[in-house]
């Protein structure tokens, strides 16, 4: 696979980055070909978690919403259930002791063969330690 | 005949921006809150105009945030802890 075909997975920091005034980390995909993942229970909390994220940036629903819509055009969802256990049971043992909570992304990153898109620095120094280094930087 | 003669001169002027106009790369009509914008496909992918739309509505969007980083983090960390914890459990893997 050439590397501009290599798939992306898009972590849950990044996509709130989005709704952050000093930047959008998004403006990175509108020139590139690549396939932008997330995986579907991700979009699914987000949403569980609307009434938080609507109070958190002072934005009215209708705005989330819009948000929320826009993103779906961006990024490709990928249902988790597709995933092998192989690949949780591997980014559990690679997140054990760095942040067990992020597994899903890197799950996901390892059943795409992808790279990992992350704002999460801890994370990322963590991964590389353990002899993960397949990150994306836009 | 003097071709810098400004009668000659706004003449250019005009047939100038009229082929601007008639060869620009978009178009914009406004009407109310909807805008509908023209431009030439190119070899743009429908992929490439729908993100570029995106990124727009996206862009506006944030203007308004009043969204921090911290916050943004810590709904994220909420967000991924939620789809381990289901996974984790629904799998049968240690927490």
């Amino acid at each position: 696979m050439s590397p501009e075909k290599v798939p992306v997975v898009v972590d849950a920091n990044i996509l709130f980055s989005a709704l952050l005034r000093p930047g959008n980390n998004f403006i990175a995909t509108l020139t590139s070909e690549r396939r932008f993942y997330v995986s579907e229970s991700v979009l699914a909390e987000i949403f569980r978690h609307k009434e938080k994220i609507v109070s958190a940036a002072r934005l009215d629903q209708d705005e989330l919403a819009r948000a929320y819509h826009a993103i779906l055009m961006i990024v490709e969802l990928y249902r988790e259930g597709l995933i092998p256990t192989a690949c949780w049971e591997q980014a559990a043992e690679l997140c054990r002791g760095v942040d067990p909570n992020d597994a899903a992304p890197v799950a996901l990153t390892l059943a795409l063969d992808g790279l990992l898109w992350t704002g999460d620095k801890a994370l990322k120094a963590g991964l590389m330690a353990k002899g993960f280094d397949r990150f994306f930087t836009p | 005949m003097d071709s810098t003669h400004p009668d000659r001169e706004e003449s250019m002027l005009a047939q100038a921006l009229e082929e601007i106009e008639t060869q620009a790369a978009f178009h914009i009509e406004s009407t109310g809150d909807e805008v509908v914008v023209r431009f030439r496909r190119g070899g743009l992918s429908e992929r490439q105009i729908s993100r570029f739309l995106a990124l727009l509505e996206l862009d506006a969007i944030r203007q308004k945030s009043q969204l921090t980083e911290e916050a943004a983090m810590e709904l994220a960390d909420e967000i991924n802890r939620a789809v381990w914890e289901k996974t984790r459990r629904r799998l049968g893997l240690p927490g």
